[in-house]
């Protein structure tokens, strides 16, 4: 028996599989509710950190286990100082959202620019 | 792409998710906010973030001050309003409620979703070290560990959390020092082993003295085998200014909460002499002397007897192969005997040392299904019949698991915390009315709450100090302050009424009648009143 699939999907394909079946399960399980912590949890505390780390020569599930564990530390690090300025936790999660992004995206350019992926 | 990666990774999200659904079964069945011991103080701490919107001094309300401010950065028996604990933890979890737009949903979901991550880091370093089998069949066993089911209802989240990125510290560690013992040093990953130990550190700072022992241990044990040290000097320093300039704003506060243990720890704990015979037990008779449920410290309750004998295979097996994996797993259980006997070595609290409790499912599940699939390698039948012989040890290792661990932890968090074993939605609904209505540093006196575990939900709901008479003469006797007079009156029947006590019921409403008829009522629902009696 031959060890691959016919299907036409590959690795991004799995993953954005994944992650639309664990987004409907948070929203059949706990609803609205559910589904924003899902969708606020992967865009702030994932996301940023995943991009910083695809720069690097990584494997895919290294660079996804890595990028929820350093968010959690650094996003809340984040937050926390930005508030002490700022005032709100809730203006300064969109700040940190928007700082982590533009920060990740930049360095990712930055990187690939200077070290050209292999 | 290989079929093999599709089906792992459609097992692992079933496996994961199906962790959570399981970890968040209280909070589906009654939305209420739950837990015993230290879980009514963490949610009033992350709750007053999200109601306020702002992060002050840990014990700077009125309601956690009164009873936390003697433990705080102040140290032993001096009052202050700094809490000796990080705020991270609790600046995530308000988070997690602002993003839901649901403050106890939102709470207990995040958490779910963290206390679980255990699961998914341990498959991945037993996946990357022996493969999908013993990964899967050790994730399985860590779901329904009582040992963490136990911590989670006690409230203690904060260890779960920590101890959630050791297994992938470890791996780092392993990459890296794989990479440098090979010439091709990859100090990547001892720089994102940095940042990991800083999210451990943030959560709870005393996981760091199991990660650092058995990184210790391991480096140790890869000098002897490879002759030669494991690090370059370079990347250590490194990684480690990383994790030092990240972790500095808060270590004053850890040094503090050091000495407070040492300050409080003589104070509170018996001293049990040291005896040799402790060295040829896991847990010592020192820790039969802690205020908790001595099954924590039970083979049979938290393990199931049935994975005795795969975890002594798992360890022959380690000890006879001792490879650079096989090391790895083997620091982890010396290094964790190492500080669970840290009593008889050093002399420190039990107590203390009984958070490291948490971390022996972590490695005795991985050895007991390395255990299982090695009983195999003693079988010499041809690879066919070797092939069937591991469904049926798989499929005798599910019969087990189902029967004698899954079900009663299953059940445990099923139907644990309906009410009166959690706040009900009348002592919630005034709760939240004394949150809106009442001034933030008001006494209320308490009459009717039955359970002690509800009454501090009522606490950290309503962010108000609300104690019965006898409590509030306490405080008022322990921190010498006269002003401990209360200014509201919280009358709670539901209690009561809930379980059908009729007879508490009519003395509590004569009472009502005859005390509280000259003051306003303020508040009222189906049970629970509340009246100004200033």
């Amino acid at each position: 028996m031959s060890d691959s699939l016919n299907i036409k999907f590959g690795t991004k394909e799995l993953m954005f599989l994944i992650l639309l079946v664990s987004a409907i399960f948070f929203f059949i399980n706990y609803e609205l509710v559910g589904l924003r912590l899902f969708v606020g949890a992967f865009l702030l505390y994932f996301l940023p950190f995943y991009i910083f780390l695809d720069s690097f020569d990584l494997a895919l599930e290294e660079k996804l286990i890595f990028s929820f564990f350093i968010g959690l530390g650094i996003v809340s690090l984040l937050v926390l100082y930005l508030t002490k300025i700022i005032g709100s936790i809730r203006i300064s999660i969109i700040v940190s959202f928007i700082i982590l992004m533009g920060s990740s995206l930049i360095f990712r350019k930055w990187y690939r620019k200077k070290y050209t992926k292999k | 792409m290989k079929k093999s990666v599709v089906i792992e990774s459609i097992l692992i999200t079933i496996l994961v998710l199906f962790s959570i659904y399981m970890w968040s079964l209280p909070i589906m069945n009654n939305q209420m906010p739950y837990g015993e011991v230290d879980a009514a103080h963490h949610y009033g701490i992350t709750s007053y973030m999200f109601a306020t919107d702002t992060i002050g001094p840990l014990y700077k309300p009125t309601f956690l001050y009164r009873l936390y401010g003697h433990r705080s950065l102040a140290g032993a028996g001096n009052f202050g309003i700094e809490s000796p604990y990080a705020p991270n933890f609790f600046l995530n979890q308000a988070i997690a409620q602002i993003i839901s737009g649901n403050e106890p949903v939102g709470y207990y979901l995040f958490l779910s979703v963290l206390c679980v991550m255990i699961v998914l880091t341990s498959y991945f370093l037993i996946r990357k070290l022996f493969g999908i089998i013993p990964a899967f069949l050790s994730s399985l066993l860590i779901m329904v560990s009582k040992i963490d089911i136990i911590t989670f209802i006690m409230g203690q989240y904060v260890i779960l959390v920590s101890f959630a990125c050791l297994p992938l510290i470890l791996y780092c560690y392993y990459k890296y020092t794989s990479s440098f013992l090979e010439n091709k040093p990859r100090q990547i990953y001892l720089y994102i082993m940095a940042l990991l130990i800083v999210t451990q550190y943030y959560n709870h700072f005393q996981s760091l003295i199991d990660t650092f022992m058995i990184l210790l241990i391991f480096s140790i044990l890869l000098l002897i085998k490879e002759r030669k040290i494991p690090f370059k000097l370079k990347h250590a320093t490194i990684a480690a200014v990383v994790f030092l300039v990240l972790i500095s704003p808060f270590l004053h506060n850890s040094l503090q909460s050091v000495k407070d243990v040492k300050g409080f720890g003589d104070v509170d704990n018996e001293v049990v002499p040291r005896r040799f015979t402790d060295l040829f037990k896991w847990y010592g008779e020192s820790y039969y002397t802690i205020p908790t449920n001595t099954s924590h410290f039970s083979y049979k309750e938290m393990h199931g007897y049935w994975t005795l004998p795969l975890l002594f295979i798992g360890f022959l097996i380690l000890l006879l192969r001792r490879q650079r994996k096989d090391l790895l797993l083997l620091s982890w259980l010396i290094g964790l005997y190492f500080i669970l006997h840290l009593d008889f070595f050093i002399g420190w609290m039990v107590p203390r040392l009984y958070r490291s409790v948490n971390d022996v499912p972590y490695i005795f599940y991985p050895l007991v299904a390395i255990g299982l699939i090695g009983l195999l390698s003693f079988i010499k039948v041809p690879f066919r019949i070797k092939k069937y012989l591991t469904y049926a040890f798989v499929g005798i290792f599910l019969l087990l698991f189902i029967n004698v661990n899954f079900i009663s932890s299953y059940q445990i968090l099923n139907q644990g915390y309906a009410p009166p074993y959690s706040i009900n939605q009348y002592q919630y609904d005034a709760a939240m009315w004394l949150r809106d209505n009442v001034q933030e540093d008001v006494y209320i006196y308490n009459k009717g709450t039955l359970v002690m575990k509800t009454k501090r939900f009522i606490n950290a709901v309503s962010h108000r100090l609300g104690e019965t008479q006898e409590e509030l003469y306490s405080l008022k006797y322990y921190y010498k302050d006269e002003s401990f007079a209360a200014s509201y009156y919280f009358i709670d029947y539901s209690e009561f009424s809930g379980l059908g006590m009729n007879k508490e019921v009519e003395e509590l409403q004569q009472w009502e009648t005859e005390n509280l008829k000259d003051f306003s009522l303020v508040y009222s629902n189906q049970f629970v009143r509340v009246y100004d009696v200033r």
